[in-house]
This record gives C-alpha cells, structure tokens and sequence, in this order.
C-alpha cells in the first residue's frame, strides 16, 4: 500500500528513472541502494518490507490482577465492564489506583514512561515494599475471534531490576507464548492506548519528540528509516572524493619536487579542472621523450679511435707516395704516353714522313715499332701515379666520411654545447684541402677531445637517466594507485548526484504523503481541541509536522482573540493538558488500531471545571465505541458525569496500612454514603457503641450531597459559572447552610430551614435532619436504622428539588 | 472514653479486611470524636462549663491551658482536617490511611496531655 503511494507520489514529482530506483532501493536498505547505483534494478518490496500495519484483532480489556508492585501489595484486582463505555477509577493519590495503570503499561510495553527516563531509587520503587512475594501482573483481554479469555502475564526473576520482566502470552486453550509473539507491539507502538500523565506532557518534552510520537502512527517510518541507506551510501563516496582530494594535494606536493618532464605533465593533468587521468596513466606506460633523448645522448660515441688512426695513417701515408711521384718522369710518363700515342696515330693516318714536330727526325715503321715499346713502358710508370692518387682519394674519402655530426640530443638540465663545439669542429674538415698533410693532425688531435667530451655527456646522461628513472619508479606507484582511486571517485561524484536527487525525492514524497495521512488525524485534533476548551480564549487553528532530521517539529498554532501564536507559548497548564488531550485521542481512536480499550490516567490535573465537562462530553462521544478508562484523583469528572447523566462505571480504589489495595464500585456520593451507613449497621463484627458513632455522619454527608447535587445542577441550569457556582457552595460550610442554599437559594436562610422541612415533608424528616447532625459528634442514641432510612428519603426529596 | 474511641479507629484502619471502601470516613468520624471528647474532657479538667462552647472557640483558647504549643497547633490542624473529612465536600474523595495516621497521632497526643492533667 504504501509502495503505491510512494509510486504515484514519484510520478507526480516527475521524477526520473534512476530517481524514482533508488528511492524504492532505499526501502529495502543499502545493500540495495548499492546495488542499483551498479546498474542493477531494485526488486519491487513486498508488503512485509515496507508496511508494519497488519490488521490485528480487536482487544478489550477484562481485568488486571496486580501484586507486589508499586502501590499494590497482596493481590488486586480491577475489574473493567467488557464491550464500549466508560469506567471512572477514582482514588486519592497514593491509593495504588495510577498502580493499576503503570502495571498495564508495563505488562504490555516492557516498561512505563514515568521509568523510563528515571534513574537510581526510582527504578528500585517499582517493587511494593510491604510485599515479600514476587511481583505479579496479569490481565485478561477479550481478543476478537478467540474462544474465552487472553491472559498476559509479567513477572520477574529473582533479584531482577524491571527491565528484566518476562511477558507471556495465552489465547485461552493456546499455548503459551511470548507477549511478543503475539503481535501486538507495533500496534502499541504506533496508537499507544494507554496515556499516561507523563504521556499527557509529552507536549511539553520537546517538539521533535512530539513529532517522532505523533507521526509515528502514520505509518511512514519505513520511509523516514529509507534517508538513512541513502546518506550513507552518499556519506560513504563522499568521504571517499574528499579523501581522494587530498591525497591529490600530497601527490601534487611530491611532484612539485621532481625535475623531470613526466612530473609535470603529470601535475598539469592532476591540475585541470577535469582531471587529465587518461594522461595519468599514459606516463606509467610510455618512455618521456625527456628520457628517450637522455638514454639517446647516453649512447652517443665518438668515432672509434682505432678507425680514425688507421684513416688518418693512410691520409698520411697515401699523400707522401703521392707527393713523392709529383714531378718525376712518373709524372711526365703519362702525358708522354698521350702525346706518343696521338703521333702513332697520327703515323697512321698520313704514313711515314719527317716530325712535324721537330722536323729532324723522320716517322716511320723502325720509329713506329720502337714508339709502341714506349709507350707501352711510359703507361706502366703512369700506373703507378694513377694508383697513389686514387688512393690518396680513397683516403680523404674515407676521412671525410669520419668527420660527420650526428644529431646530438639535448635534454633539458644538461650542458651540451661543449660537445657539440667540439663535434663542429671535427666536423669542419676540408673537402679539398690546401694542405692534406694536416688532416692527419686534425683527425688524430680533435678526435682526442671529442672521444673526452662525448664520453663526459654520455656518462652524465647515464647517470641523470637512472636517477631520474629512480625517483619515478618511487612515485609511480603511489601515482597509478592514486589514478585508479581517482577514476572511481569520479565516477562516484555523478552517483553522489543521482543520490542527492533521490534523496530530495524522498524527502518530498515523505512530507506530502504525511500531509495527506497526517490531514484526518489534524482534524480530528481540532475537533475534540474544540469540544474541550470551553472557556478557553485559545483556539487552535492547525498542528503540523514540519522540517525533517533534527529540525523536524511540530507546530501548534493556536488564534487568541484573533492573533495568531505558538500554543506552548501561551497555553495554561490545563490548557496543555487539553491540547495533548486532543492530539492523542485521534492516535488512540484510528481504525487501525487494534485496541477497544484505552487507558488514560489523570486527565483532569489543572483543569478548571468547566473544562472538565468538555472532558465529560468528549469522554462520553468516544466511549460510545470504545472501552475507555479513565483514572483521576477526585470527584470533579465523576461529578461532571453524574451531573450531565452520561452513563458511566464508577470504581473507587482504597489502600488500608500495608499496601492492601481495595477496589469497590461507587456510586453518586448520595446513594454512596447511605450504602456506607447500611453497610456499618450491618456490619456484624462492630460494636454497637461505634456504629451509633459513625452512621449519623455518613447520613449528614448524604444530606450534604444531596443539597449540593441540587444547587449546583440548578445554578448551572441557569447559567451561572462553573467559579461562581463552587464559590458559593465553599461558602456554605455546615449542614444547615447548605440546605439553605437548596431549599432557598440563599445561604444566609439557615434559620429557616427545619421550618421549611417540616412544612413540606413532616416532622420526622426535621428529626433525623437534626439527629444525623448532631450525632455526628456524639453519636445517636436512637434506632439507627430508622435514623439512616428517614435521611435517606430526605436526600432523596431534597434531590428531587 | 475518647481513647476508646482512637482505639476503634485504629482497629478499622489496621483492619485487612471488612467495611471496604466504608472505613476511612468510618475511622475519620470516630477520630473526630475522641478529639472533640479529649477536648471537651480538657475543658471539664481545668475550666468547667468551657465544653459547651462552640468548637472554634474552644481551639481557640486551647493555647491558653496546654503549654504546648505544637501540640495546640496540631490539635487545631488535625480538627480542621477530620471537620473536613465529615462534612461533604464536592470533589473531594476519601482520606487515605497516612492521612488518618497522622489525625490519629495528633488525636493520642492531646489525649495522654489531659490524662496528665486530670491527674
């Protein structure tokens, strides 16, 4: 029932998928909430988890039977008229009469709320000191559906405090069971049928108590306990980011101090609004560009020494046979040989003939013959020229192939350019040299200092590489663990979302299905606050339940004269009793409670007597369709009844020396004390010398309760006040006044009154008028039962004015 | 007399059973009398004649023949309670044993001061 209402309460709001899950998650509890921010989707609870409300039975109350406890010593019994109605138990204070009340409400509730709050001696009072045998409770109910009669019993182990009371249970013919195992603890929870005085100032015990007791019968704990799985889910993650937040400072403040490049790509990542964590994690996998060039200079080498010896040997080597060729015949053999070889052909194209040359000689075939020999001799000398300079060639080549720069790295927090001067240096070998006799010089002194620089930067590269390879293999891990830590707590931040909405929901659906069950229950308030404040100037205008968590309230506001205020500012004492009157009789009195009978002790402290008869009236409309019983300490209520003939039970409780607590019915005060006069005259073990005593005063009190009925239902008849109305009996003190006031509606005609007797009823009535007043100081000395029966039919015509 | 009277209250007060509900107003009559007796047996002691006045001014001069004066306070105290508990009062219900106890009390202690009187 109350998932529906939930489900309809959600669609209004218009509230969303995930809002509307987690809400009926947080019915079921956090384990379930849980589970629906993981994707799963919540069951749909059943009514056993979410409603508490089961139609129980109806109860009435049979009697309690009461030993040994507070008041009450050897047994007691109180005995309740079964079926609707109402029953008054009047006793003085102290007469073990609130014993009965706090004995049911410890019988059924496991403790009272007089106790509850109470410390030290008072918990040790709940024992009757003039009993030495076990406390007892017992009540019998008369449970709907059930053959004979319920009993539920308390007692206590021996030595046991009252927290340690064992409560069973008995359908009659059943077996015996725990109280508890009979369902009626949430029930009593939730209508609680038995107010207490204490439970009556519950108005006063702060608002947010008197909140949690009045919508506790709504029913909607189940939704009020649904906030807490969902602020703890959202605690839970939110604790969880702030954590993650300031190992972000921690891990931000160890990075600060690291010089290398991953640090701060790591701290811009970590520094963005939206954390770069994709970043992050990069860093773990992939070498820094910063770290491949350091490992990159690190394997930087010079040229191998031994190759740039070599290289420069043969440069050396090849240009001195060069150098040594130059200017010889071995020079002069190959250009011979091409001009040798131009006249051969040149002999063979025109034939013999003198040199054109030298014109001496002449060319012909002994010359031919002896010039091919030449030549032939000359390119063999040419040869060996040829060969020294292609090696030469070969050399420089070989030189100039040395003498490349390779791309020198250069990674922040390092000095290169020494190795790098050194490198262009080497580098800015010749092509053509002027003089190739001082390339081996280069070659052999740059390489020295180059080999040195290179190895310098290699090795502080190295070294700078590991180092810094070190100290992010410390911080890494922390990083990584903080980078995983950090994507849930960023995922969790969308839940805390999601939570939060739920949250807001609940909160909405909460209040409005608690206006709309709290409406009746309100109006109920205001209509008995109506029927009970008589006089009062105050009038109650609403009563909310307002604010939730620790300023949930409840807010009474009451119109004096027309202003609005807070009721608990101006109300009176009794003023409050009626309040809280009213606002726990529609708890007590809803449909669902599976309670007939209700218990009320002490209603009428501090109330003015015209509120008591609104009390009356209220008493009376209620006790038409429930078993209502009401404890009080004096006559007012019982009075007020009498007065307005509205039916009712009367039981009197009376406690003699040693805690034996009495229970007898009473009557109007009349029929009372002329019941107590026959009761003495009867009475076979008194003397007849007491009761000559004592019976002339029960008749003058029946007198006197007689005239009193008389003029204070006449006087109210006719509109005089309630104070008015008391004032003028208090005036009359003695007998004779008071039937004064009866027969004359003037106190001051007390002269006349046995006139007045005698006249309008005879002589005799004049008579035991006198004896019974008289005797109540000394005795009568006449028949005592003519005495009682003459006043009684006095009392009865003086009634009947 | 008066002390047989208190002795009769006493019995219905330390009665466990018998006259239920009847006997505090029963006890309350009879205390008052033995107090009215006591005090009218006082008067008879020391200044005859004094018994017939009225009982306001008989507790009124009580100070004037018992040098006691807690005593002629209690006295006054205990016959305005029993005067109460004797006549009808709207609203007010039965005395309780304690109350009794106490009325008696202050009843036996006038008593035993005009024993010690008459001597």
């Amino acid at each position: 029932m109350l998932y529906e209402e939930v489900l309809a309460e959600l669609e209004k709001l218009g509230a969303g998928v995930h809002t509307s899950e987690l809400v009926l998650a947080a019915l079921q509890g956090e384990d379930s909430v849980e589970a629906t921010l993981r994707g799963e989707s919540p069951s749909i609870p059943t009514e056993r988890d979410v409603d508490v409300t089961e139609h129980a039975p109806s109860v009435y109350l049979q009697d309690v039977t009461v030993s040994g406890f507070r008041g009450i010593g050897p047994e007691a019994t109180l005995e309740i008229p079964p079926g609707p109605g109402l029953t008054v138990v009047i006793g003085r204070n102290g007469s073990g009469k609130s014993s009965f009340a706090e004995a049911l409400e410890v019988l059924l509730t496991g403790n009272t709320l007089r106790w509850s709050d109470k410390r030290g001696p008072w918990k040790e009072g709940w024992k009757n000191l003039h009993h030495s045998n076990a406390t007892r409770i017992n009540a019998r109910f008369q449970v709907e559906g059930k053959r004979g009669l319920t009993t539920a019993k308390a007692k206590w182990p021996e030595g046991s405090d009252l927290a340690g009371v064992r409560r069973t249970a008995q359908h009659h013919g059943e077996r015996l069971t725990d109280l508890e195992g009979i369902g009626w603890e949430v029930p009593l929870d939730l209508y609680r049928p038995l107010l207490s005085y204490n439970e009556l100032g519950m108005i006063g015990a702060g608002p947010s108590a008197l909140f949690d007791t009045l919508s506790a019968v709504l029913g909607l704990d189940p939704l009020v306990n649904a906030r807490k799985p969902l602020s703890a889910v959202r605690l839970r993650r939110q604790r969880f980011d702030k954590q993650v937040k300031e190992e972000r400072r921690d891990l931000l403040a160890a990075l600060e101090v690291i010089e290398d490049q991953r640090a701060e790509t790591a701290m811009s990542a970590v520094k963005k609004r939206a954390w770069d964590l994709d970043a992050l994690a990069g860093l773990g996998i992939e070498p820094s560009p910063e770290q491949s060039s350091l490992r990159d200079l690190a394997a930087l080498e010079a040229p191998d020494r031994e190759q740039v010896f070599r290289v420069a040997g043969e440069v050396e080597a090849s240009y001195r046979e060069l150098s040594g060729l130059a200017g010889t015949e071995v020079e002069q053999a190959q250009r011979l040989a091409q001009l040798l070889i131009r006249a051969l052909d040149h002999h063979r194209r025109h034939g013999d003939e003198s040199c054109p040359v030298c014109g001496v000689g002449t060319l012909d075939s002994d010359w031919h013959i002896a010039t091919v020999g030449q030549i032939d001799r000359l390119q063999k000398a040419a040869g060996r020229y040829q060969r020294a300079k292609r090696r030469f060639q070969a050399a420089m080549h070989e030189a100039m192939q040395l003498v490349t720069v390779p791309s020198i790295p250069m990674p922040t927090g390092m000095d290169t350019s020494a190795l790098r001067e050194v490198w262009a240096r080497w580098a800015a070998l010749p092509a053509d040299p002027a003089d190739p006799a001082e390339i081996p010089e280069h070659l052999v002194t740059v390489h020295e200092e180059l080999a040195k620089q290179a190895a310098q930067a290699s090795g502080r590269a190295a070294a700078l590489y590991s180092e810094r390879e070190e100290r992010w293999k410390e911080i890494s891990p922390t990083l990584m663990a903080w980078v995983a830590k950090a994507r849930l707590a960023v995922d969790s931040r969308d839940q805390v979302k999601r939570v939060k909405d739920a949250e807001d929901a609940l909160k909405q659906v909460t209040e409005s299905l608690r206006n709309a069950r709290w409406e009746p229950v309100e109006a109920e308030a205001l209509r008995l606050w109506r029927r009970l404040r008589m006089q009062s100037n105050v009038d109650l205008r609403s009563v909310e339940l307002t604010g939730s968590g620790t300023r949930r309230r409840v807010e009474l506001t009451v119109d004096v004269d027309g202003a609005e205020a807070s009721a608990l500012a101006v109300a009176s004492q009794g003023e409050l009793s009626c309040l809280a009157l009213s606002l726990f009789f529609p708890r007590a009195m809803l449909d669902d409670s599976p309670f007939r009978f209700l218990v009320i002790d002490d209603p009428v402290q501090a109330m003015d007597p015209a509120r008591v008869d609104g009390l009356a009236r209220v008493f009376a409309a209620i006790a038409r369709n429930r078993q209502l019983v009401v404890f009080t300490h004096d006559d007012r209520l019982p009075e007020s009844l009498r007065r307005m003939r509205i039916e009712h039970t009367c039981k009197k409780v009376t406690r003699r020396r040693g805690s034996i607590v009495e229970v007898s019915d009473s009557h109007d005060p009349v029929t009372q004390y002329f019941r107590d006069a026959w009761a003495v005259n009867q009475d076979r073990h008194l003397q007849h010398q007491i009761a000559k005593r004592v019976i002339p005063g029960f008749c003058r009190e029946g007198l006197e309760a007689a005239c009193v009925e008389v003029v204070r239902r006449r006087r109210l008849g006719r509109g005089e006040s309630h104070t008015e109305v008391e004032q003028a009996l208090e005036a009359a003190k003695r007998l004779t006044q008071k039937a004064a006031l009866a027969l004359f509606d003037d106190v001051s005609k007390g002269g006349d009154v046995s006139h007045r007797i005698r006249l309008k009823w005879g002589g005799n009535f004049n008579d035991a008028f006198w004896d019974a007043s008289a005797g109540t100081h000394r005795g009568y000395g006449g028949s005592l039962q003519q005495l009682i029966s003459d006043c009684q039919a006095l009392a009865a015509r003086l009634r009947s004015l | 007399m008066s002390h047989d009277l208190l002795d009769r209250a006493r019995e219905l007060i330390t009665a466990r059973e018998g006259l239920s509900g009847v006997w505090p107003r029963a006890a309350a009559f009879l205390t008052r009398q033995a107090l009215e007796e006591a005090l009218a047996d006082l008067w008879r002691f020391t200044h005859p004649g004094m018994e017939g006045a009225s009982w306001s001014t008989q507790l009124a001069c009580l100070h004037e023949v018992l040098s006691d004066p807690p005593l002629v306070s209690d006295v006054r105290s205990a016959w305005a309670s029993l005067s109460r508990a004797c006549h009808y009062h709207h609203y007010e219900l039965d005395p309780t044993y304690a109350e009794l106890e106490r009325w008696m009390g202050q009843t036996e202690r006038l008593i035993t001061a005009t024993r010690g009187m008459a001597g």
